[in-house]
């Protein structure tokens, strides 16, 4: 397929595999942050391929994976009630909350429909005006805005039935917060061209200046990857720290414009708990006051709140970029994609689940 | 999570306002993406995610990135 095939190209990539050989000097720690990055470079194997030197951490952008417990239990909650058609991404199906996951409840009869696109769910809202259609906008910059759009379309039909569960994240806090711990490995970062296709690079200048830390915006193909490295590691070689964008044929430096006035429009920041990690200030997204009557915790206020499981895992070590999956003793033994105990085994994105896959 | 897909652009409809949809062509499988962030035309790529286009492909900077690896490629 045009713009998939060109950037599979097996002589590409041992030709940037040859460059990065011949331009590192010593040791240098480079987290990708996005789920399906880290899935790309354990599906293709690249972290073999790549010369010693080059150690690849995995962030925590995997949407499925950081969704607090909390939530997965509202979701459950709904997707149990018989007025509700509870609808989500597939990956959503199997993410553990404090005792079950959707899968489970749809076995018991609750009405989950799985969809390709929150668009969708506002037509299901209208074929089905009796019941209480939910989606679950889970997801970060790249996905906000489309549930947003989902939300419009639901307001212009004037829909009663429609509300938003959200579980929305930021980029640009997770990243400082892992560069300002004691504690950081990260000497570089791949930012995630699809959150940058919507936000532009503007953020990321900001934060690359202020702690003195490369960051190149890269895609989600083998050669586009180690295009991403390649740049990162001319700049740590050089000593310089810009944002360099290597994935310029879908990231405009000033993002979708229309998508980000959208966003601006209907969301604002609160703070969010990040599974594995914690709450992170201000980096989450919630809907404005204006638009509270289309989220679902205000039209079901007997959701459930403040349910806390122990986790026994290190995810949060891993997706600081602290330890890698093999250092967990869970890994591959108690936790597997069968039963995740930690968020990073949940999702086919999670690093756990892709080096579980792949390695 | 994050995925977006290139397709081409078959044919375009304006008939809902302010949900302007378009038919893409992802390698043989049609399927209906709506278009309203991005400024299109018939024939152009765009990259889809959960049923939208977020990004219009830049077909001269794709070319410039092929031609900055040939460069590697020593």
């Amino acid at each position: 397929m045009k713009y998939i095939d060109e950037y599979r190209n097996k002589e590409q990539v041992q030709a940037l595999i040859r460059a990065i050989r011949q331009t590192v000097t010593r040791t240098w720690h480079i987290m990708e942050i996005c789920g399906g990055q880290t899935h790309a470079i354990a599906r293709y194997r690249l972290e073999d391929m790549l010369p010693p030197e080059i150690q690849l951490l995995h962030g925590p952008g995997c949407p499925v994976c950081v969704t607090p417990v909390e939530i997965i239990d509202q979701a459950l909650t709904l997707a149990r009630r018989p007025d509700v058609i509870f609808t989500s991404f597939g990956d959503m199906m199997r993410v553990p909350g404090s005792k079950k996951d959707l899968l489970q409840v749809k076995a018991k009869g609750g009405d989950i429909r799985m969809l390709y696109s929150p668009l969708d769910a506002v037509t299901l809202a209208e074929e089905n005006p009796d019941k209480e259609v939910v989606f679950f906008a889970i997801g970060f910059e790249t996905t906000a805005p489309v549930h947003l759009m989902a939300l419009k379309e639901a307001i212009r039909k004037g829909l009663n039935n429609f509300t938003l569960l959200t579980s929305l994240f930021t980029v640009p806090p997770a990243i400082e917060a892992i560069l300002s711990d004691k504690g950081c490995k990260v000497d570089g970062f791949l930012t995630a061209g699809h959150v940058c296709a919507i936000t532009g690079n503007g953020a990321y200048r900001q934060l690359a200046e202020r702690y003195k830390t490369p960051m190149v915006v890269t895609g989600f193909e083998p050669v586009d990857l180690l295009y991403g490295i390649y740049r990162c590691i001319c700049q740590l070689e050089a000593g310089i720290y810009n944002v360099e964008n290597a994935y310029k044929r879908a990231v405009p430096e000033h993002g979708n414009i229309p998508a980000c006035i959208l966003m601006d429009e209907m969301l604002e920041s609160c703070d969010i708990e990040w599974r594995g990690i914690g709450v992170i200030p201000n980096s989450g997204k919630q809907l404005r006051t204006a638009f509270k009557k289309y989220s679902s915790r205000e039209k079901f206020k007997f959701l459930p709140k403040e349910i806390r499981i122990s986790s026994e895992c290190i995810a949060g070590e891993i997706m600081k970029g602290r330890k890698q999956p093999r250092d967990c003793p869970y890994f591959g033994t108690t936790c597997h994609p069968e039963h995740p105990i930690g968020a990073p085994m949940v999702s086919s994105e999670g690093v756990c689940a892709a080096y579980y896959k792949y390695k | 999570m994050c995925l977006a897909v290139p397709g081409k652009i078959t044919s375009i409809d304006h008939s809902i306002e302010d949900m302007t949809m378009a038919k893409v062509d992802f390698g043989g499988i049609i399927k209906n993406i709506c278009v309203q962030w991005v400024d299109v035309k018939e024939g152009d790529y765009i990259l889809a995610h959960a049923g939208m286009a977020i990004s219009v492909v830049d077909t001269i900077e794709a070319e410039q990135t092929l031609n900055d690896l040939k460069q590697l490629s020593f």
